[in-house]
């Protein structure tokens, strides 16, 4: 199994054709959590599987949005990008699960 | 014949010489009274005489060390795409370039975890050498080069072996292969190779990778609390030295540590400091309770074999042991304070208590050890603190055990060669009333008087290298001399007549009044007694007179 780590999100979406399912997993990673401060970092992780032969490839890439605490602004990032690829793609679906390990353990 | 004038002058100096006799005889002491001295004697205690080992509240925990590692599965690490290396995907998604992994091993503990609170070593990481090969076949690529980093998180390339199939080369960074700015292992393999477009090699890639040893700590712990009665006392304590250990796997963007590596097994050795002064008593692998005698090695250390399944997935271990001190207060008056002196005011007095360890490991402190001192109430104390500023709690002592008077105090934590002197600030509010008497219990007036605590002068400066006594002066009309504002105890009260030591009684500032009788006799009785024998003295002469002018 490889992983591919993909700075860009315009070249994540443009691996998306190599894709082997509809499925793109997203998962929410908090960066910064000092209490006193009101705005805090999260990471949402994108994965997809594509295969070549008979080896997956895993795609990743990441994006970083500040929201303030207990505001709702992550579940609009999920809309955003919800839309997004359904642009791309109306048969995406964005489902949320930490698909890198369970995909790592079952490929090793 | 004794001639008359002889016989009567022998009479008057009779009469003179037998009270003065009689006077004394009575008082049939040994003991000279030895006066007051007036020199200040305060400057036995220096805080420059003490200096503490310990800087903080740290154990040693000793060494912890990865003898080996199994790994159940490899997992390869990541490729990156970026702006710089755009043609990466294009090789793997056509099978130009594919890489397997062939194996992880692992190679050597660099540096094994190490708490030395001596020697202010304070590292909770176990460096190790891991060896990762792959297997990389190249197929006419586009790009020509791998943007490859391990599955390890924050690993750092320390070597690249290339594998060519009939020989293995030791590349050198920067001319051969670099490390990018995000982190990622950039090798140009065409240019490196200069053959042809089919070909195949093994890339050896050498890590130093760090394990973690989290909550690494010990803990005290005492089912009864420890309390020093003595002046010099041993103890027992348990403790509980536990950690997990953990490597975090890397996440593809090289700056979050991923998940917690559950497919690896770890073999370790744990090496506590001064092992040999350590009984073990259990041993607690991943909540399992296990047989810790199975574990001990020769030299008294433990080994976790590969079998125990000791995974870096925050795997547990829990050993409890038992290790002996022993304290001593210096320079008690009475079994523990050293000196009780004035310190401002009229009742402000500070008792100063010098505790050392004698015996004990050197690299693991005690607390929590109790002390009781009748003499302060808690509602006295003005404040507590010790030399090394480390935390000296009271308690009312009747909260511990009930109808126990005075205050209980946790004394600071000490280890093995220091002596840390602390004190409890109060205000002494008892007075001590006494009343000394004479044969007959009725009061003895100008008597005078020394009182002595735990045997030594009573002052505004007591210890037993020196005092600073307070000199309560001679009994009064009624017999009673009375001190104010003097600690809760008992004392001893000297009663000092014509110069020497007639008695010496315990008093207690727990009674209103302390009456101490005396074997001086009642002076009005002496005046009848000596007026009696006066009068028939006189009574004689005056018939030895009428009886001899006669016959003259």
């Amino acid at each position: 199994m490889i992983v591919i780590f993909c700075d860009n999100i315009d070249d994540f979406i443009t691996f998306l054709d190599k894709r082997t399912m509809n499925e793109i997993f997203y998962e929410f990673k908090e960066i910064t959590s000092d209490s006193l401060v009101s705005q805090i970092n999260i990471e949402i992780i994108l994965h997809f599987l594509a295969k070549v032969e008979s080896t997956m490839i895993l795609y990743e890439t990441k994006q970083i949005i500040t929201k303030t605490k207990n505001s709702d602004s992550d579940i609009e990032v999920v809309k955003t990008l919800k839309s997004l690829f359904g642009s791309v793609d109306p048969s995406l679906s964005l489902i949320k699960g930490k698909i890198r390990e369970i995909f790592l353990s079952f490929s090793s | 014949m004794i001639s008359r004038r002889a016989f009567l002058i022998s009479l008057v100096v009779i009469s003179f010489l037998i009270p003065v006799y009689l006077g004394n005889f009575k008082l049939n002491s040994s003991i000279e009274h030895v006066p007051y001295e007036n020199a200040l004697g305060t400057n036995e205690i220096s805080k420059d005489d003490y200096s503490a080992i310990l800087s903080n509240e740290e154990y040693g925990l000793g060494n912890v060390t990865i003898d080996d590692l199994h790994f159940e599965s490899y997992r390869a690490g990541f490729i990156n795409h970026s702006v710089d290396y755009p043609l990466i995907d294009a090789d793997i998604a056509s099978f130009a370039l594919f890489y397997v992994i062939e194996s992880i091993e692992f190679v050597e503990t660099i540096s094994p975890a190490t708490i030395d609170n001596l020697n202010n070593i304070n590292k909770n990481i176990i460096a190790i050498k891991l060896n990762e090969s792959l297997h990389v076949y190249v197929n006419n690529t586009i790009a020509g080069y791998l943007v490859y980093f391990s599955y390890f998180f924050q690993a750092k390339l320390q070597n690249f072996y290339i594998d060519n199939g009939t020989s293995i080369k030791k590349l050198t960074e920067d001319s051969d292969y670099f490390i990018n700015n995000r982190g990622y292992l950039v090798f140009n393999y065409e240019d490196y190779f200069q053959q042809g477009p089919i070909f195949n090699f093994t890339m050896h890639l050498i890590w130093d990778y760090d394990v973690e040893l989290g909550d690494w700590t010990l803990d005290q712990r005492e089912e009864t609390p420890l309390i020093m009665s003595e002046t010099e006392q041993e103890f027992t304590s348990k403790f509980t030295y536990q950690f997990f250990l953990v490597g975090f796997s890397a996440s593809p963007d090289l700056v979050l540590p991923g998940e917690a590596i559950y497919h690896i097994v770890a073999a370790l050795t744990i090496t506590p400091l001064e092992k040999e002064l350590l009984t073990y008593q259990d041993l607690i692998i991943n909540l399992f309770d296990v047989n810790i005698n199975n574990y001990v090695n020769a030299d008294n250390s433990l080994s976790i074999e590969i079998s125990d399944q000791f995974k870096l997935n925050r795997s547990f271990i829990s050993l409890n042991f038992t290790c002996s001190f022993g304290l001593k207060f210096e320079k008690p008056v009475e079994k523990s304070w050293a000196i009780d002196r004035l310190v401002g005011e009229r009742n402000l007095r500070e008792r100063i208590y010098i505790i050392s360890m004698t015996n004990g490991p050197r690299y693991i402190f005690l607390k929590n050890v109790a002390l009781y001192d009748t003499g302060i109430f808690v509602d006295q104390v003005v404040d507590a603190y010790s030399l090394f500023n480390r935390d000296v709690e009271f308690f009312d002592a009747n909260a511990s055990v009930p109808r126990q008077l005075g205050l209980k105090m946790n004394m600071p934590y000490l280890i093995f060669g220091e002596t840390c002197p602390f004190s409890i600030q109060y205000r002494a509010t008892q007075t001590l009333d006494i009343i000394i008497t004479d044969t007959i219990k009725m009061p003895l007036v100008g008597a005078n008087i020394e009182i002595l605590h735990f045997g030594v002068k009573y002052g505004t400066y007591v210890s037993n290298e020196s005092v600073q006594p307070i000199n309560p002066g001679t009994t009064d009309e009624n017999g009673q001399i009375r001190l104010y504002d003097v600690p809760r105890g008992n004392y001893t009260v000297r009663v000092i007549w014509q110069g020497k030591v007639v008695t010496e009684a315990t008093v207690t500032t727990d009674k209103e009044v302390n009456y101490v009788f005396t074997s001086i006799p009642h002076f009005p009785l002496w005046i009848l007694i000596f007026g009696m024998i006066s009068g028939i003295l006189l009574v004689a002469g005056a018939l030895f007179y009428l009886k001899y002018n006669k016959l003259r």
